[in-house]
């Protein structure tokens, strides 16, 4: 009897001890769910800070991303800079939010308050995070704040074991360098662990001699200009499009003055047009005139600096027309203004040019770079909404036209095709700048074009 | 005052027993200190006739205590989403800082009190003439005064802590570098602490295990060695320690491990997240408390006529202790495996 007693006894204490090992097995395993804190490849977005499990704000919310691909959120700069501390081997970059756009951005761009405001009361985080200089600055005057260095560093060293690529582009400031400027700002290049820095430039002049001088890997341009660029040294190479005109927003397009009452491109015969300088615009100066049965002899083609001032003697009716190229082709548009050519059905887009030694020395930052661009020109045309704030501040677009003014759509994995650069390419014989007949494939190079199917949103954009 | 089901019960059960156990501990203390007057037979019958009542209400009052002390914390939970910046009962707990912290070190004591008369109570319950009454009326006395403190302190708490205060959280005072739950082990144990520590966890708590377990074996009716006391102090010290390494090790390696935030270190938080470590903190704390239980009752409970019945509680509750304090341990391990 004693010893039924006993082993009964023993056998309820480990019935006991296995369903407490079970609770805290299903413990465990709920509690993970409940804390989630990070996201590896494909999993849902987090729900709490990494750092401390506070419920995530989106309005303040830090992500990681990590040389493995996984990310971490936190709920504020506090919790994320000493998470960093502790970490700092291994982090890509951190995106931050800017409190006024709501937007997040890559840290390394961002300015910084310490303000009275406090946003995360769980850890008393009063750091703000701002994309503009001007944004910080209101936001320090008005609650009591000062800038501060960033808070992850001012020189934000990415690790050893990321091994970035390096590439230094050349960018107009034009709406066509809008997938190159989000893909800095979000990060979407570092993500795909590529370190871009962006020369700015204006023209084809200068867009010449940055490649030819090596302060440039690539170049944002327009066709034409492109293609004789990619047969002078130092050579290049198209590798992807950029931004193609469509029904509803040309790039290139004759305008008539509003003060006269223009109404085909046939009655400019004997009426002067403002043409602004370079290669491109005289081939789409040519292009439509000769299109519209407009003897080139019998129009007055008055040579600008650029497209601002093409646009400023149309206002003013100095000129009869004027070859205008996005953004103002747009201001025109929306200002109902005559439209007497344009390339809204044809197909010449601006492209992205390489040099043949940067192809040659880096073919995996170059296709890299390509890469990313086309998650960025998904990211552009899924949420242009979203995005449109990068347009307005670094998109060129003149001050009064920002408001309304249209995100374009972008190619995403596309490059011209031997038809569309035909028409150019006999042009530029026939005007003397290409002295023979160029190959296809010398200056248009398609081994870095990604399947479009693979391209998806980056993390950052996600 | 934040008014939910929890608040009021606690409100309640704090007024009910301030009252009641003022009224006790008053009555009982006059009574003990009859009881010692008393020199026949009819005079102590006499006071264990009026004592009836009082140890009535006390067990009932007491036994409900017990079980206040999760709820006060249960309580504490329930005001996380009323207060700004709270994302934990630590959150909830730096409204009334000084009033939080007067009760959370009260608590445990009056639970230990309250469980520890309660075994001499039942104890003395199963004797033929009373013979620790006059001890448990005194010992009825000072546990009353510390669970009015405690009752009166939840009833303030109650009432002062306002909604929509804003404090700061956990992470402010228990990520900081130089906590004293890190500095203190750090200096002592050196850089390697964490990993010394999580190992001492286990060291410390199978050698408690194994010591209990040798003294069931050894704790034998009608034999009453005269080490045995020393011993049973001594082990109660070292449940002590072991509660210590064991608070240390939860917060400074286990905990954030447990909870998938290896920068966070608090024990709240932990609750939350993985509620289930409640329990493996319950068994822990039951398991201490048996062996300090054992302890008291061995020294305030030893007469001629509870010898018998005495070992047979010591050995029943190192048993019940050598339970909670393993299956705290296997929650732990499979939390630490699982993470």
């Amino acid at each position: 009897m004693k010893d039924m007693a006993k082993r009964k006894r023993l056998i309820i204490i480990i019935i006991g001890l296995v369903a407490v090992a079970a609770i805290a097995l299903l413990g465990g395993v709920l509690g993970k769910k409940k804390a989630r804190v990070g996201t590896g490849e494909g999993e849902e977005t987090a729900l709490r800070c990494s750092y401390d499990g506070t419920k995530l704000n989106p309005v303040y919310q830090v992500d990681a991303f990590l040389d493995d691909g996984s990310t971490r959120s936190f709920c504020s700069i506090y919790c994320a800079t000493r998470w960093f501390e502790d970490n700092k081997d291994k982090v890509i970059y951190f995106t931050v939010v800017d409190e006024v756009t709501g937007q997040n951005f890559d840290s390394t761009l961002g300015y910084f308050v310490e303000s009275d405001v406090i946003t995360v009361p769980e850890v008393k985080n009063r750091v703000h995070a701002f994309a503009s200089k001007e944004d910080a600055l209101k936001h320090a005057r008005q609650f009591n704040g000062k800038l501060i260095e960033n808070p992850f560093g001012e020189a934000f060293v990415v690790p050893k074991i990321a091994q970035f690529d390096r590439l230094t582009v050349g960018a107009p400031l034009l709406p066509d360098a809008l997938p190159l400027r989000l893909a800095i700002f979000k990060p979407i290049f570092k993500e795909n662990k590529l370190d871009v820095k962006v020369v700015p430039f204006d023209g084809e002049m200068e867009a010449k001699r940055l490649l030819a001088d090596g302060s440039i890997d690539a170049a944002i341009s327009n066709l034409p200009a492109a293609i004789l660029l990619s047969t002078t040294s130092p050579y290049a190479q198209i590798i992807r499009n950029m931004l193609r005109p469509n029904p509803y927003e040309p790039i290139f397009g004759i305008v008539a003055s509003p003060k006269l009452p223009i109404q085909d491109i046939a009655e400019l015969a004997g009426q002067s047009i403002a043409v602004p300088k370079g290669v491109s615009f005289r081939f789409y100066a040519e292009y439509y005139l000769k299109s519209g049965g407009v003897p080139l002899e019998r129009v007055v083609i008055k040579e600008v600096e650029d497209v601002a001032k093409a646009w400023d003697l149309l206002i003013e009716g100095e000129v009869s027309a004027s070859l205008l190229r996005t953004p103002f082709t747009e201001i025109a548009m929306a200002k109902n203004m005559n439209f007497l050519a344009d390339d809204r059905i044809l197909t010449w887009t601006s492209v992205l040019l390489v040099t043949q030694s940067a192809i040659e020395k880096k073919p995996k930052a170059v296709e890299k770079f390509v890469f990313a661009l086309g998650q960025s020109a998904l990211a552009l045309n899924l949420k242009p909404r979203e995005y449109r704030v990068i347009l307005e501040q670094k998109g060129g677009i003149p001050e009064g036209a920002r408001k309304d003014f249209p995100v374009p759509t972008f190619e995403v994995a596309n490059i011209p095709t031997q038809d569309e650069i035909q028409p150019v390419v006999e042009w530029l014989l026939e005007k003397g700048f290409l002295g023979q007949e160029i190959i296809y494939e010398d200056i248009v190079n398609i081994q870095f074009i990604p399947n479009p199917n693979d391209v998806g949103l980056a993390f950052c954009c996600g | 005052m934040i008014l939910n089901v929890f608040s009021i019960t606690e409100t309640f059960i704090g007024l009910i027993s301030l009252i009641l156990m003022g009224w006790a501990g008053l009555l009982s203390l006059t009574l003990a200190l009859r009881w010692k007057r008393a020199s026949t037979v009819e005079e102590r019958s006499e006071v264990e006739k009026r004592s009836h009542l009082v140890l009535m209400v006390a067990v009932v009052v007491l036994g409900i205590r017990l079980l206040n002390w999760p709820l006060f914390y249960a309580t504490l939970q329930s005001f996380v989403s009323d207060i700004d910046g709270a994302m934990c009962i630590f959150g909830v707990t730096q409204v009334k800082r000084v009033v939080t912290r007067i009760s959370e070190i009260i608590k445990p004591i009056a639970f230990f009190l309250v469980g520890a008369w309660l075994l001499i109570h039942i104890l003395d319950q199963k004797t033929q003439t009373s013979p620790l009454m006059g001890r448990k009326l005194l010992f009825l006395s000072a546990t009353a005064a510390v669970v009015v403190a405690e009752s009166l302190l939840d009833v303030v708490l109650m009432l002062k802590i306002a909604p929509g205060t804003l404090i700061s959280c956990c992470t402010t005072v228990t990520d900081i570098l130089d906590r004293p739950t890190r500095l203190v082990p750090k200096a002592t144990l050196g850089p390697a602490y964490a990993s010394i520590l999580g190992y001492g966890y286990y060291v410390s708590n199978i050698l408690l295990v194994l010591i209990l377990g040798l003294s069931m074996w050894r704790l034998r009716p009608k034999s009453y060695p005269r080490w045995q006391r020393t011993v049973l102090g001594f082990i109660s010290l070292f449940a002590l320690f072991n509660g210590a390494l064991f608070v240390l090790t939860q917060i400074e390696v286990h905990a954030p491990k447990i909870m998938g935030l290896p920068f966070h270190h608090c024990l709240y938080c932990l609750w939350q997240y993985v509620p289930d470590t409640i329990l493996m903190h319950l068994f822990f704390v039951l398991g201490t408390s048996a062996v300090g239980w054992a302890f008291l009752l061995d020294l305030v409970g030893r007469t001629g006529e509870t010898t018998d019945l005495l070992d047979k509680y010591l050995w029943m509750l190192y048993g019940f202790s050598i339970f909670c304090f393993v299956a705290s341990m296997v929650m732990n391990t499979v939390h630490l495996v699982a993470a």
